[in-house]
């Protein structure tokens, strides 16, 4: 090894090195399992309440409009923009994952339906089967019986203002990127049935899904809650919101990393002047010393950002995955944007060092530094 | 290789009112081998000359020709460059690196590790009676030794000029006589300048420059005295 290369420097500095390191690898870890975290989220609640709005869009009666008039369902029989118009009851069941709480959608439809729903949902019953007409019965989505700690035999629990207000026996587990449910009872007919429990499902006619929700989106004029992916995504941007703040933290924290790692490696190099003022005054060039000391903050951050990059991944791959994936939330433990925000920590690190003591570099004076005593 | 100063000015501040002159019209040629002894009382501008001789510092005015190449007005780079290519430096203190070896810190000019420049700096090492402190660090050694140490590196790359600046300020008499005992070896085609205190060290030497207040005030050489 050369007497000036970066190995020397590190195999002779071991403990600067390590504590450097660690605070690149710390910040990297916190900045990369706090995005993955905030991932998760999204990825759990986005496809559970946005995917079923892609096939069709959903119609629910309101105590102004408490029912739908023939008129509307006839001109939505008849557009060539709308598939089918199914009547459903529409009651939810709630899902939560660490940070976030929603509803699934849990659907009670007449048996002659039933088909065409699961066929247009994309349904699969992986377990057991649909619920009995008039019974109380669920065929419950996979990931939402896990949230709600449900199996086949195990019943829901009544919870009033978060789902259910009965009990039912679990009979099916479904599967889908609807996440859609089904209820035995009440039926839609039923008279008992609230106004915010009757509604419709209009599905999609293929390729015309804008043309559909723009048409189905007008009704909400006449006092009808009309649900479309487009309104969702309206909604759900402004609930983002959150997590763009909470992003804007996760920036913060980085700052606030970076001027301490800046102060502690600037202190560094500051002691350090002697060298560089003896190098220099034994012929080295500003430029050789300011490459060699590119080299020693480049290796330092690289070196740990693979190694936070790899232990962040590890580590949200185990806490994140029984934050999630045990609840039937979507772990995310792999993301692009956390690892381009956990890069930020050594980028800004290197950048805001070398400027500094490239400007520390440009301003010692050899002979100062040989003449003092 | 042959050294010129002509008419050197050396003002510190010159840009202020009332700048303090270190040299004042230091006019000198060297033909580039022998001892050098630079003497003179504290302040007097020793090691001003040597440092400007060096191309430490820039004169104020006047011109420093090492060989054809101008040193006052040579760029930064080129400068350093040249420095390490061709000239040794020991200062008054070792200014070794704390977290290198001893060994190393005699590479650090040449920047190299394989077997012969080790070779050579263990022999150097041998010679200074500092070998069996190679692999130890200078904060593990005594002044004397670090300043040998510091010797050593001056030698390294085979410089054509050797400039020390109270070389042997650091060590005792005996010792200061064997280190100058070594740079004397090298004078047949090395230029080795000294500045110090202790006429003594210089009585091998082929020239003494006296200076006082930034003048040469008086040179002598063996067997004869010139005065500026």
């Amino acid at each position: 090894m050369r007497p000036l290369s970066t190995a020397t420097y590190f195999l002779r500095n071991k403990r600067k090195l390590l504590s450097n390191m660690i605070i690149i690898i710390v910040a990297i870890c916190l900045v990369y399992i706090m995005e993955c975290f905030i991932a998760s989220i999204v990825q759990s609640i986005y496809p559970l309440d946005a995917t079923r709005f892609e096939h069709a869009s959903i119609i629910v009666t309101t105590e102004n409009t408490p029912e739908i008039s023939q008129e509307i369902l006839s001109s939505l029989d008849e557009s060539e923009n709308i598939d089918s118009v199914i009547p459903v009851t529409v009651k939810q069941i709630i899902f939560s994952v660490p940070g976030s709480t929603t509803h699934a959608a849990v659907f009670a439809a007449a048996p002659d339906d039933l088909p065409y729903l699961i066929n247009n949902f994309q349904i699969n019953v992986v377990d057991g089967r649909l619920p009995e007409s008039g019974t109380d019965e669920i065929a419950i989505d996979d990931n939402v019986a896990k949230n709600n700690g449900l199996q086949i035999g195990s019943q829901t629990s009544i919870d009033v203002s978060h789902g259910l207000d009965r009990q039912y026996i679990v009979v099916g587990i479904l599967d889908s990127e609807s996440h859609v449910s089904f209820i035995g009872s009440p039926m839609p007919t039923d008279n008992l049935l609230k106004y915010d429990e009757k509604g419709y499902i209009a599905f999609h006619a293929a390729g015309r899904s804008t043309q559909a929700e723009n048409e189905v989106a007008a009704l909400s004029g006449q006092g009808l809650n009309v649900w479309t992916l487009a309104r969702y995504e309206k909604l759900y941007a402004t609930n983002n919101q959150t997590f763009q703040i909470l992003d804007m933290v996760v920036v913060l924290s980085i700052i606030v990393m970076v001027v301490c790692l800046v102060c502690s490696k600037y202190a560094q190099f500051f002691s350090r002047k002697s060298e560089i003022g003896i190098l220099s005054a034994l012929g080295y060039t500003r430029r050789e010393i300011t490459i060699r000391t590119f080299r020693e903050v480049v290796i330092t951050n690289l070196v740990g950002f693979i190694i936070g990059l790899g232990l962040a991944v590890f580590l949200c791959k185990i806490v994140v995955s029984a934050a999630f994936s045990s609840i039937g939330g979507t772990d995310v433990y792999l993301n692009g944007k956390a690892a381009l925000l956990s890069l930020l920590a050594p980028v800004l690190t290197t950048v805001f060092t070398l400027l500094p003591v490239n400007r520390l570099i440009n301003k010692v004076d050899a002979i100062t530094i040989v003449t003092s005593n | 290789m042959n050294y010129q100063l002509n008419s050197v000015n050396l003002i510190y501040d010159a840009e202020k009112e009332g700048g303090t002159t270190a040299l004042r019209d230091v006019t000198l040629s060297f033909d580039g081998k022998g001892l050098i002894g630079i003497q003179g009382p504290s302040g007097s501008g020793k090691s001003s000359l040597l440092y400007t001789m060096a191309g430490l510092k820039r004169p104020t005015s006047g011109q420093v020709f090492y060989g054809d190449m101008d040193l006052s007005t040579m760029p930064v780079s080129e400068l350093a460059s040249l420095r390490r290519r061709d000239f040794g430096f020991i200062f008054q203190q070792h200014f070794l690196i704390n977290y290198m070896t001893v060994l190393e810190n005699a590479l650090v000019p040449l920047n190299m590790n394989n077997k012969t420049v080790k070779k050579k700096a263990m022999d150097f090492f041998e010679r200074l009676g500092i070998a069996q402190y190679a692999n130890k660090y200078p904060f593990q050694l005594s002044g004397g030794q670090r300043q040998r140490a510091a010797i050593v590196r001056a030698l390294m790359n085979d410089p054509k000029v050797i400039f020390g600046d109270e070389p042997t300020a650091a060590l005792d008499h005996e010792s200061a006589r064997e280190v100058m005992e070594l740079l004397s070896e090298y004078t047949g085609n090395t230029m080795v300048v000294i500045v110090t205190h202790d006429e003594g060290l210089l009585e091998n030497a082929n020239r003494i420059i006296y200076v006082r207040d930034g003048e040469i005030i008086r040179q002598s050489e063996p067997g004869q005295e010139v005065s500026q």
